[in-house]
């Protein structure tokens, strides 16, 4: 288990992989907060329904009701046109990720489903691996939170001890991350770079006449005496 | 367990309580009180709990800091109430609407500051807001901007010597030795727009500076002239802080709900829009 477990692990840490969490965890130390705000903000990141903890858990369930059939886990996992509001339903597991990250997904399942046939396990990895076309017609291609799934599954971990080895690795991956930026600050950091587009509307001109609040307030009065 | 099972709970034990003087708030010690002996020995090893801060007689009264909430604290503004939670002191109405305004003057909702797209992200993610909160304090906890700036700023701003001789002594020495001065400067090339928000409160509040912000003031003018750096908010507030009697440890426990309403602004945006989708496959790269 601990050498399928070190594949994954592995596997997973490439900056291809890179999502959302790891920029949380960079944008929370690039000014200089401690890392322990990289792990809070990873922590919270892992709340997500969509990618998080959550998703994983609802993913081994949804897996351990399927059996080794396509259909069953299009059945499964199928994402659906939501016609009134055009979104996307939500499969945990699936979708939410780039090309190339799917690509790369693809391959650690291919690795640790070779890693554990040779053990007699893997066979979801292995599925997934000669059926991964067909999947992702109709459940858009597996993420890293599906992969871990797929194999602590079939490595018999309970979702709780599942839910402890993914948050773990997140926070380790982004508190790396986040060491590498931090307190670097906005100088070299591309804050404001963007291309910010404000969509919202803007109220009428500020025609406030600019008082001498200084005076007022009585801030010279040292200067002056 | 319900409310209404904990106070069934508490009402099987006891409140002592002792005046500790005329006008102070009262101690109360809440134990159980049981009949059995074996029972009581069990009970005699719960730890005990000292506090000053309140406490709730659940189905009575909440008293907070000696004051009853309900009856003595439910007119202040939220700020106000938090700022005697936060100090345990009681400033005055003018004080705690001053620092009200001056809140509302830096909750920028612009998602390109660093807390506020952690937010950003939070909120695309579908994460809670009491997570994400979280996550955007604990990010605004840094050196640069944020707590970590004002405290720096609230340290320096206590070095200044009052006299004006020793002053200039003191940046000159400060100076030579290159230090870094919190409070003053900004990394965008704009003078701080909030400083003339905070002169104007101060100035519609009918309030004077203070001699700690009028020595802010003086090393800005100082520092313009000689490093080109001016006063910042950060440096700004740290002051009237001091003016307003607040040491740092209340200064840094008060300040932190003040970038709260950027963060919110940010995530319900995001939250609104297409999942996962702020800065989507985005990863910054160091200049």
């Amino acid at each position: 288990m601990k050498r399928v477990l070190g594949c994954l692990r592995r596997e997973l840490r490439g900056e291809i992989l890179f999502d959302q969490g790891v920029e949380v965890a960079r944008n929370a130390c690039v000014a200089g907060a401690p890392v322990a705000a990289a792990a809070i903000g990873i922590a919270a990141y892992s709340g997500s329904p969509l990618v998080g903890l959550a998703a994983l858990r609802e993913c081994m369930g949804r897996l351990e009701r399927s059996s080794l059939r396509v259909a069953s886990w299009i059945d499964a996992f199928r994402f659906v046109e939501q016609a009134s509001t055009s979104t996307r339903l939500f499969a945990p597991g699936f979708g939410y990720i780039r090309p190339k990250g799917a690509a790369r997904v693809r391959r650690a399942c291919r690795l640790v489903a070779v890693e554990q046939l040779r053990f007699g396990r893997g066979r979801l990895s292995e599925f997934y691996s000669n059926h991964h076309a067909e999947l992702t017609e109709q459940c858009g291609p597996l993420n890293a939170v599906g992969l871990m799934a797929l194999v602590f599954l079939e490595l018999g971990l309970s979702r709780n001890r599942a839910e402890r080895f993914m948050l773990v690795w997140q926070v380790e991956r982004a508190v790396i991350e986040a060491q590498r930026v931090q307190g670097i600050g906005a100088a070299r950091y591309p804050f404001l770079s963007e291309a910010y587009c404000y969509e919202g509307s803007w109220p009428a001109p500020n025609d406030r006449p600019v008082d001498d609040y200084p005076r007022r307030i009585g801030l010279f009065d040292e200067e002056e005496a | 367990m319900t409310n209404l099972a904990f106070n069934r709970k508490l009402s099987a034990g006891h409140l002592e309580a002792r005046s500790d003087g005329s006008t102070g708030p009262q101690r109360a010690t809440q134990t159980r009180r049981t009949g059995r002996k074996n029972r009581r020995s069990k009970l005699e090893e719960v730890p005990r709990m000292a506090v000053a801060s309140g406490i709730a007689v659940l189905g009575e009264r909440v008293i907070v800091w000696g004051k009853d909430l309900h009856d003595e604290c439910l007119d202040l503004s939220f700020v106000h109430y938090y700022h005697y939670c936060a100090t345990g002191r009681w400033f005055t109405t003018k004080e705690a609407r001053i620092w009200e305004r001056l809140w509302i003057s830096t909750g920028y909702p612009d998602a390109r500051l660093w807390c506020n797209r952690i937010a950003g992200y939070l909120g695309a993610a579908r994460v809670d807001p009491g997570l994400c909160l979280s996550a955007a304090i604990a990010a605004s906890n840094s050196e640069d901007y944020g707590f970590g700036a004002l405290r720096n700023a609230y340290r320096l701003q206590l070095e200044i010597p009052a006299a004006t001789e020793a002053r200039s002594a003191w940046l000159g020495a400060e100076l030579e030795r290159k230090r870094r001065f919190f409070g003053y400067g900004r990394p965008v090339k704009a003078p701080d727009e909030r400083l003339l928000v905070t002169y104007r409160i101060l100035a519609e509040e009918g309030m004077m500076a203070g001699p700690a912000l009028k020595r802010a003031y003086w090393l800005g003018r100082r520092l313009a002239e000689r490093k080109g750096i001016d006063l910042n908010v950060a440096g700004a507030w740290s002051a009237l802080a001091i003016d307003f009697g607040m040491n740092e440890g209340e200064f840094d426990t008060f300040m932190l709900l003040m970038l709260i309403p950027g963060y919110m602004a940010v995530y319900t945006d995001q939250r609104r829009r297409e999942p996962l989708g702020f800065l989507a496959g985005y990863r910054a790269k160091l200049r």
